[in-house]
């Protein structure tokens, strides 16, 4: 049985899963429009200028050019940022899908703020342990090559 | 530049291709990335892998997105097992960043694909909706049982959570695939909710989905900065696997009936060969671009 105060209770807390879910889906859906958008901006950029803005290689090499040390592309975020304000469309892209991989941080650290606004201590600690271990991701990608 | 405009164009439509095939089998629309450039493009793995990765979390937030609205995926549920898939998918990227012969990749990415299609041929989540299931102590503790709108029952129907400790070593298992392939893995994550924890088959696949994009950014960064994501391959392949999935899940909800996806499940075994078979000649030496 349950009272009618716990009841209102429990109404009050399925608004706010229902605002809680509206919130998560509109972030969801605009994080691939945006980063996707400014690939697509990158892409046109390099086909209006008919240039990478980094070193240009033959069409083959190009689809074999990876690494922590390739100069065909940029890969950091000061290289990338150097680039974008340089207007030079692979740092363009590379800034699109750096959007694109950091949005999911993004997304948890919503649900942190959203597990703490409805005073759930068990999963604002699970969010955050999870957004704390994206972030460890990030640093161990220093030391993997 | 003729050549460099060509091959993205043939890149984007493969990735289009790619995204139909994959969503048609009721896969994610990544899982035929790695194969079709590694197979058809010569493509470095390692690139490959890149690309596939950043397109995975563009097509799982974007079909997440219409799940969460609708509250069938289950977040709490989704929260507490990404845990694991994002630990295994740091795990995952280690592995495949140190494996300096990509014969084992291609081995284990013909063997995974093969699994894939096994859900398709002895269907899981035959019951609708499974009852008399109990919260194991975890799901209590962390009270992850929930409700959702069944659509064939057309009703609100509750469901508890059961085997949360197999289901997060499954879950772990997925993660570390996911880093080292490339791949949403989201097969193995709906294996670990639907058999292991009990779950309705439609809040297993919607959560899995829910899950896929926070799981390929812990690996995907570390590929980016490691530069194994090239800009010239990365852009289209995003694109084109999105249109992809779009066109693959529209088409997927007008052909109703097995046959189809058993038709798209039989290309995706024929890849799996192919991947294998490049395995076993890297491991004889013979190298793969021949």
């Amino acid at each position: 049985m349950s009272t009618g105060k716990e009841r209102s209770f429990e109404k009050e807390k399925e608004e706010e899963e229902k605002i809680s879910s509206k919130v998560l889906s509109f972030y969801l859906i605009w994080s691939v429009i945006i980063s996707l958008s400014v690939i697509v901006i990158g892409l046109i950029t390099y086909l209006a200028t008919d240039s990478t803005g980094y070193l240009t290689v033959p069409v083959d090499i190009l689809l074999r050019s990876y690494g922590p040390n390739t100069a065909v592309f940029p890969h950091y975020l000061g290289t990338i940022t150097y680039g974008v304000l340089k207007f030079k469309s692979f740092a363009i892209i590379q800034l699109g899908v750096l959007l694109l991989i950091l949005s999911p941080f993004g997304r948890i650290f919503i649900q942190v703020l959203i597990y703490a606004r409805e005073r759930n201590r068990t999963f604002v600690v699970i969010a955050a342990t999870v957004f704390a271990v994206l972030l460890f991701s990030l640093y161990l990608s220093k030391y993997i090559h | 530049m003729f050549d460099l405009v060509l091959y993205l164009i043939l890149i984007l439509v493969a990735s289009v291709f790619a995204g139909i095939i994959g969503s048609m089998a009721g896969l994610g629309g990544g899982v035929l990335i790695v194969p079709f450039l590694t197979l058809y493009f010569h493509v470095p793995i390692y690139l490959a892998i890149g690309a596939s990765i950043v397109s995975v979390i563009a097509t799982s937030s974007g079909s997440a997105s219409a799940y969460v609205k609708d509250k069938i995926s289950n977040i709490r549920v989704g929260t507490f097992l990404v845990l694991f898939t994002t630990t295994g998918a740091i795990v995952g990227a280690f592995l495949g960043l140190r494996i300096k012969n990509p014969a084992a990749i291609y081995l284990i990415f013909g063997i995974v694909l093969l699994i894939s299609v096994l859900p398709l041929i002895k269907k899981i989540g035959e019951v609708n909706q499974p009852v008399n299931i109990k919260n194991d102590p975890i799901a209590e503790r962390l009270s992850l049982q929930s409700h959702y709108h069944n659509l064939e029952l057309d009703k609100e129907v509750n469901y508890n959570v059961s085997g949360v400790k197999s289901g997060s070593v499954m879950m772990f298992v997925a993660g570390i695939l996911s880093g080292l392939l490339g791949i949403g893995s989201g097969v193995f994550k709906v294996i670990a909710m639907d058999l292991f924890m009990k779950l309705p088959i439609k809040v297993s696949t919607t959560t899995s989905n829910f899950m896929i994009g926070m799981t390929a950014a812990a690996s995907a960064g570390i590929y980016f900065f490691n530069g194994d994501v090239n800009p010239y391959i990365a852009a289209p392949v995003a694109i084109g696997v999105l249109i992809g999935a779009l066109v693959g899940s529209r088409l997927l909800m007008k052909v109703r009936g097995r046959t189809v996806r058993i038709l798209f499940a039989a290309v995706i075994v024929v890849v799996a060969i192919e991947m294998l078979r490049s395995g076993v000649l890297l491991v004889g030496g013979m190298g793969l671009h021949l």
